[in-house]
């Protein structure tokens, strides 16, 4: 059992640290950011590269 | 009944073989670490892209020749507008411009706020641009010369600005040799949803050449390039379900090798069936259970907290360090990677365990 406790102990430090992480980012933020961007857009392409041909067929062509 | 003295005469045994489970701890929280670190980086991508997309115009119009994009011009406008359902097509001046010394792309796009003496650039372009000690100012090479612009103010990298510089009008046109009645894209708006598509219709009756795209094409564009057919996915799942085959197989012959007369053993001093199947239960839930919360959490940490070092590269590829992945978790779909493993991995100990465990154990031990 003592086993099991120190496991359980050491996944709620990790959960304690992915909560906060997901707490504290603002996403709000992030998405006003991106809202801001896009609208200035016509079309918009994700800008970035891809290891697949039809992946590139889509940031190229699109 | 659960039997605290029966739990801890388990975990006891696990901590006995700890170096035959600890292959099978390793292999398996790999698998799950890999398996959730693509889950979140490309659920992160795709939460961005969606975002981005909700502030596009319903219609794109685009104009193609010999199967390239050409400009479009005033006329096309005027045509469009004549379609009943259409409220407005706006010309869109957007394109790429060619970076010689760094041999990349960036996206132009237009900024009526600006002057015709600045620009605004991601942080991932100041840093390029850093790198041929332009920092203040950047000089486009243009069919008429050189335009200097002023670095007026850097935005945040994200996925859709990661490559973006905003100009004036006038500029863009300038660096992209664009005339003042060309256009590279038009919105078109359409007040009435419902008529979208019938109006796209209308649209390439009248241009044959012209491609249109629709916000709900552009939405299924991104669903099938983050679906399972986006090649780099495909390959990493891939990797990940044939390891666990071969994580699978160990555990099946484990329990057919030394596990046999360990099997057997319990059975002479006394022990059911239902106890030996009992005792494998527990032990293999603790490894399963173990390797895939710490596959997540390690997954979580590295993706969202570190911005997963190697495999933004693969996903993004090399000039993307400024981007940072927004903490999305699908509890869904980790939900379903449990199920899908976690009792594969059960069953595959405790089938066998069960067919060892009702043979005759004379012959067993022999």
């Amino acid at each position: 059992m003592f086993f099991i406790k120190r496991i359980l102990i050491i996944f709620f430090i990790f959960l304690v640290i992915i909560i906060g992480d997901l707490v504290t980012y603002d996403y709000v933020e992030k998405e006003d950011k991106i809202k801001e961007i896009s609208s200035k857009m016509t079309s918009i392409s994700p800008s970035f590269s891809f290891a697949s041909k039809e992946y590139k067929k889509f940031v190229y062509d699109k | 009944m659960i039997n605290k003295n029966f739990v801890d005469f388990s975990i006891l045994l696990l901590l006995k073989d700890k170096k035959e489970y600890l292959f099978s701890f390793f292999i398996f929280t790999f698998i799950v670490f890999l398996a959730s670190s693509i889950l979140f980086i490309s659920d992160s991508i795709k939460h961005d892209l969606f975002i981005a997309l909700d502030k596009q115009h319903q219609i794109i119009v685009k104009n193609t020749k010999s199967g390239r994009y050409t400009p479009l011009s005033e006329e096309h406008i005027d045509s469009i507008l004549q379609i009943s359902g259409v409220d407005n097509v706006k010309g869109k001046v957007d394109g790429y411009y060619y970076f010689a010394q760094d041999r990349r792309y960036f996206h132009i796009v237009v900024d009526e706020s600006l002057d015709e003496h600045s620009m605004i650039i991601s942080s991932e372009i100041k840093s390029i641009l850093a790198k041929f000690k332009y920092t203040t100012q950047f000089n486009f090479l243009t069919q008429d010369g050189i335009t200097s612009l002023d670095i007026k103010k850097v935005i945040k990298s994200n996925i859709i600005s990661n490559d973006v510089i905003l100009v004036n009008e006038d500029i863009a046109r300038k660096i992209l040799n664009m005339d003042e009645d060309e256009y590279s894209y038009l919105d078109v708006l359409v007040p009435n949803n419902s008529e979208i598509d019938f109006i796209s219709l209308k649209i390439v009756d009248l241009y044959p050449d012209i491609k249109v795209k629709t916000k709900n094409d552009l939405k299924s564009d991104y669903e099938y390039v983050f679906y399972y057919k986006g090649g780099i996915f495909m390959i990493l799942y891939i990797v990940s379900m044939i390891s666990f085959f071969i994580l699978l197989k160990n555990q099946i012959s484990s329990v057919f090798g030394e596990k046999k007369r360990e099997i057997a053993i319990f059975r002479s001093i006394g022990f059911a069936i239902k106890d030996i199947i009992f005792l494998k239960f527990i032990q293999n839930s603790v490894v399963a259970l173990c390797s895939y919360f710490l596959g997540v959490f390690l997954a979580y940490i590295f993706v969202f907290i570190f911005g997963a070092p190697l495999l933004k590269n693969i996903f993004l590829g090399h000039d993307a360090s400024h981007i940072i992945f927004t903490p999305i978790v699908d509890v869904k779909t980790l939900f379903v990677m449990f199920i899908f493993t976690v009792i594969p991995f059960l069953a595959s100990i405790l089938l066998p365990a069960w067919k060892i465990a009702v043979e005759d154990m004379s012959e067993v031990i022999k």
